[in-house]
């Protein structure tokens, strides 16, 4: 049988902006637009991500970092979580090591490992548009309805108005500045919903969402 | 620079305005010449050059008496520029009451070359005047990072409370402003590279309960004032409001914090290294909580007692 924990994985350098925090690290994916929280332990491991250190030697300067056992599991755990997040150039994950739930990983560690647990928070940036206070509609949008899961935050949907945001269960409806990466879809077609529940209303009156 | 001024004089785009006996060129942007047909619109007839946080913008329309409507819907912090070149243009023109058969006229909005806002409706016109002006600077501002959010000073420290529309800072901000803090924004905390907040002091935008439209409402009316010197993030408060809620709010750690408020910055994806870097500076001195609140007023007070 295989043994993984002799694999390396190597950290990605390039696109990245790096901030280094007292008991995290900051990172901002110029290519994606996401910006990742890394807490102590999985900046830990990303910055032993050399492509020569292996899982077991990492599990050992945890070890020695933290002064307390140290699992490969939580290595495995973080090392997924950073492949999720884009921040390794190969993700060398073995099948029965991805996707670990982090219960799972707290069920086969013991509560105690809870401080051990490497976590990877991450946000997409977001749009000039997304992030003002006004945003201006073309067209009126009815019975639309805001998709908490598609990546908008603070989900807004008032009746005969429009939500802002992007994702999930709508596409954008919103005017966008020149040279905004979103497309401006407004003074050209209405919006499309690809939910196909969800009305655009074509009158001619503008909505105004602020 | 004498060629300069020659070669725009003698250049039959140019536009020449007249204004008690003087003249100043209307604004034009590097790309677009201050044609007279430009848009297809004879006759822009008023303008002027701006600088704002850095970025100058021109404006312009064919009904000089909207000048100055047109100015007062201009962020707070700006001031005259006597060059015509400018980076941004935006151009208001307002229709003539009669020209179509239903007796109705469309007034456009121009940013640049490109139509942004067309309407019968003038009011919602200036609306998105104003709307484009601010998102245009909030974005390429060059020494200021624009965030999404209230903000006050309070003995010595600005409070800022960052979120989206409809999460009510307004109310909190009004609140912090009745209880004796000194008003900063109720729009955008903006902040330099040390990290201070700078004042935006735009009149408060209140919004009727059940309304999409808001009135301004100067902080006076709030028994307020406005601040004037930079200051350094005491306190940055992350809440969303449940009626009849009680305070409930934990410390985030500084990476999280980063989180909250990357997640409302404006620039964050034209100047990430800048954003992060001055977002970085807020929350290594600045506590930040997240949770839920209730009304503005109680949290007002919650927040001026940490």
């Amino acid at each position: 049988m295989e043994n993984n924990n002799h694999q390396v994985a190597l950290a990605r350098q390039e696109d990245l902006v790096v901030r280094e925090l007292p008991e995290e690290v900051m990172v901002y994916d110029l290519k994606r637009h996401k910006a990742h929280c890394l807490n102590k332990t999985a900046a830990f491991i990303w910055q032993h991500c050399d492509g020569q250190t292996t899982v077991t030697q990492m599990a050992r300067l945890l070890q020695q970092e933290v002064g307390s056992p140290i699992d490969e599991e939580v290595i495995w755990y973080g090392l997924d979580n950073l492949g999720k997040a884009d921040l390794l150039e190969e993700t060398l994950m073995p099948a029965a090591k991805a996707g670990l739930s982090r219960r799972q990983v707290l069920r086969r560690l013991g509560v105690g490992a809870l401080v051990a647990i490497p976590t990877v928070v991450s946000l997409v940036a977001p749009t000039v548009a997304q992030a003002v206070t006004g945003v201006t509609v073309q067209f009126k949008v009815s019975n639309a309805t805001c998709d908490p899961g598609g990546g908008v935050i603070n989900p807004v949907c008032i009746n005969n108005s429009c939500c802002t945001g992007g994702g999930g269960g709508y596409t954008l409806c919103q005017a966008s500045p020149p040279g905004s990466p979103e497309p401006s879809e407004c003074g050209v077609t209405p919006c499309t919903f690809t939910d196909s529940s969800a009305v655009c209303n074509t009158s001619s009156t503008p909505g105004v969402l602020r | 620079m004498r060629w300069k001024y020659i070669h725009f004089i003698r250049s039959p785009s140019v536009v020449i305005e007249n204004i008690l006996g003087t003249t100043r060129l209307l604004p034009h942007n590097r790309d677009t010449s201050a044609s007279l047909e430009e848009n297809g619109h004879p006759g822009w007839v008023a303008g002027r050059s701006i600088v704002a946080y850095g970025i100058r913008i021109g404006i312009r329309t064919n009904k000089s008496a909207f000048l100055d409507r047109l100015l007062a819907l201009i962020p707070p912090v700006w001031k005259s520029s006597s060059t015509p070149v400018v980076e941004r243009l935006f151009s208001l023109w307002v229709g003539t009451t009669g020209l179509r058969r239903n007796g109705r006229s469309s007034h456009q909005l121009y940013e640049d070359g490109q139509v942004v806002a067309n309407s019968e409706d003038l009011d919602w016109v200036l609306e998105a005047f104003e709307r484009q002006v601010k998102m245009y600077l909030a974005e390429m501002a060059p020494h200021r990072v624009f965030v999404h959010a209230g903000a006050v000073g309070w003995q010595g420290k600005a409070i800022i409370v960052p979120g989206r529309s409809y999460s009510g800072k307004t109310s909190l901000v009004a609140e912090l402003v009745r209880a004796g803090a000194t008003y900063y924004s109720d729009e955008y905390a903006v902040l330099d590279k040390y990290g201070r907040v700078h004042p935006y002091p735009s009149p408060l935008a209140v919004r009727d309960p059940g309304s999409l439209r808001q009135k301004r409402c100067p902080v006076e009316e709030f028994g307020g004032n406005t601040g004037v010197r930079p200051l350094p993030v005491g306190l940055v408060v992350v809440s969303h409001y449940k009626p009849g809620g009680r305070q409930r709010h934990r410390r985030l750690s500084a990476g999280q914090a980063m989180l909250e408020l990357l997640d409302n910055t404006v620039p964050a994806r034209r100047k990430p290294e800048v954003v992060m870097t001055t977002l970085q500076k807020v929350v290594s001195e600045a506590l930040v909580l997240k949770g839920v609140r209730g009304e503005a007023n109680e949290t007002a007070r919650f927040i001026l007692e940490r």
